[in-house]
């Protein structure tokens, strides 16, 4: 082997064109067939997919034995209900930040997820809160509170039985 | 974990029967994590570290470091509070990535002055040495690749094995976790929500770290230290690294895992979850601050004319700062770089340079926002 081997054909000389060829073409019914898909998927989005859940409105019973200032907290809601000489009233829980629901503390409300603090009345102290909690509406039916949570009132609106 | 709950049900604290200097390093540990302290004093540890870097490049430094962090770790392990936190199924990761990046943070740093010390005497870096030679992909290299693979996976297995994923209470729309957080990897998103508006905090500054990353090697075009460790050709891209990949984005995950307890409030490493901890704070706007705590009248109903301060400080901030620093501390870079590389790389550091500003506000001062305008979803 004593003279030269001939060189290999180099990376940089013009590549025959079948194989690039294939390469392209594959990327291309790929792209397609990937666009078909996502497609299909999309033109189900319209329909909607929910689950029903219950209605945002309830009936509660506040216990005669709550003291001024302290909440009272449905299960299973994220409303805590008040009651003082003036009336009863309903602050939400859902953090005004991003939707966290907040932990009654002994004064006001704290949230777990980024610690905004609330006063009782929804005031925010402390965090990156933008807003005051919202109070929902209350209206009495005999000695039975409904609480609606889509409908909101001005903060500081007390209604009596 | 047993021990945890038995100290949670009797409601009391780790320093029940510690002697004085248990107690003693346990409160200095919990006085020294309040995050303003925390952040000076690492702030101060990676001056020291750069400054005196021949020193702490030894390697029995490093050694002696390891020897009484694992020290400290055992005695802190006996903790009833550290210890339900460190044994958090999922914070067990987090510890091996504290011991990781400062073991690799190191090795980078003692390369660096060795490259430095030769590179002084005019003899090859040891990266520049090492790449004269050359080995085979296959097998030398692949084999590598292929024992790793195998030693990894069978690690993963048995970790898997051993700490089962905690599974927490079923979910309710009703009821959010206390605290809630986020995985590990993104509890630095969720640090920034702390302090800045969800689109900033979740959307802008994301977007700027992801860009800013994928600007650097448009904006860096310096060819020294390219592929070997040197801290003299290049000292401000090395402690910016530090400072906002191991100090910031690093402690955030630590911070977030270990420090953050109910209700996101900060607690000390041995202190007691304890759910009602009050911080007795009210965050003021820097409105507030202007209008009514230095002039002594009410806010101005006007939003533009109420954040107007605000307004002021950050365009003053973003927009004064960088042809300022161009002409005066960084002339140099500017000619090197370009007006265009200069501007855009200064606005992703002036960013940068906010968060923590911003975070130390709000830890000292109590600010909530430089401009606050819920009105208009625009609160920084
Ligand atoms: S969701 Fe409540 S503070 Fe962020």
């Amino acid at each position: 082997m004593n003279d030269a081997p001939q060189s290999p054909p180099s990376r940089l000389d013009p590549e025959a064109i079948p194989r690039r060829d294939f390469l392209g073409r594959s990327a291309l019914w790929s792209t397609a067939a990937t666009l078909a898909f996502a497609a299909i998927g999309m033109a189900r989005l319209p329909r909607a997919a929910v689950v029903s859940s219950p209605s945002r409105k309830f009936r509660v019973r506040i216990p005669e034995t709550l003291p001024d200032g302290e909440p009272f907290l449905p299960s299973g809601r994220s409303v805590a209900l008040f009651r003082d000489s003036q009336g009863v009233w309903a602050v939400s829980l859902v953090c005004t930040h991003l939707g966290c629901i907040v932990k009654a503390q002994q004064r006001g409300f704290e949230c777990p997820c980024h610690g905004s603090r609330f006063t009782s009345s929804g005031v925010v102290e402390k965090g990156p809160a933008p807003a005051p909690l919202v109070w929902h509406k209350v209206t009495f039916e005999g000695d039975e509170c409904i609480v609606d949570e889509d409908a909101r009132v001005p903060a500081g609106t007390k209604v009596r039985a | 974990m047993n021990f945890a709950l038995a100290t949670l049900l009797s409601g009391g604290g780790g320093a029940v029967n510690d002697g004085p200097l248990a107690a003693g390093i346990k409160n200095f540990a919990n006085w020294l994590t309040e995050p303003t302290r925390y952040s000076v004093s690492s702030i101060l540890a990676i001056a020291a570290v750069f400054y005196f870097r021949k020193f702490f490049s030894k390697v029995w430094v490093i050694t002696v470091f390891f020897a009484l962090a694992t020290g400290l770790f055992v005695f802190a392990f006996q903790d009833p509070n550290f210890n339900a936190i460190i044994t958090k199924p999922d914070n067990v990761p987090i510890i091996i990535l504290f011991a990781t990046v400062i073991f690799f943070s190191w090795l980078s740093l003692r390369r660096a002055v060795i490259n430095d010390e030769r590179t002084k005497r005019g003899e090859p870096t040891l990266e520049g040495e090492l790449s004269k030679q050359k080995v085979f992909t296959w097998p030398d290299l692949v084999y590598i690749e292929l024992i790793c693979l195998v030693l990894f996976t069978a690690a993963l297995l048995v970790w898997s094995i051993m700490i089962t994923a905690p599974i927490e209470e079923p979910a309710a729309t009703a009821r959010t976790p206390n605290p809630s957080k986020a995985p590990w990897y993104f509890l630095g998103l969720q640090e920034l929500l702390v302090y800045f508006d969800p689109w900033i905090a979740g959307v802008l500054l994301p977007s700027f770290i992801i860009v800013g990353l994928c600007a650097i090697p448009y904006l860096d075009t310096n060819p020294k230290g390219n592929g070997y460790y040197t801290f003299d050709e290049r000292p401000f891209a090395v402690v910016f690294f530090w400072v906002g990949f191991v100090l910031f984005w690093v402690s955030f995950v630590i911070l977030g895992t270990f420090l953050r307890g109910p209700n996101w409030s900060f607690f000390g490493p041995f202190e007691f979850w304890d759910l009602h901890k009050l911080e007795p704070m009210v965050n003021v706007d820097l409105s507030t601050y202007f209008w009514v705590e230095l002039l002594g009248k009410p806010r101005p109903d006007e939003p533009l004319v109420r954040e107007a301060p605000g307004i002021i400080a950050l365009l003053g901030y973003f927009l004064v700062l960088p042809p300022l620093v161009g002409k005066t501390l960084m002339k140099k870079m500017v000619a090197e770089m370009g007006m265009v590389r200069f501007n855009v790389f200064m606005h992703l550091f002036l960013w940068f340079v906010l968060i923590p500003i911003k975070m130390g506000l709000r830890w000292t001062v109590n600010l909530k926002y430089f401009i606050g305008m819920p009105e208009f979803f625009f609160n920084v």
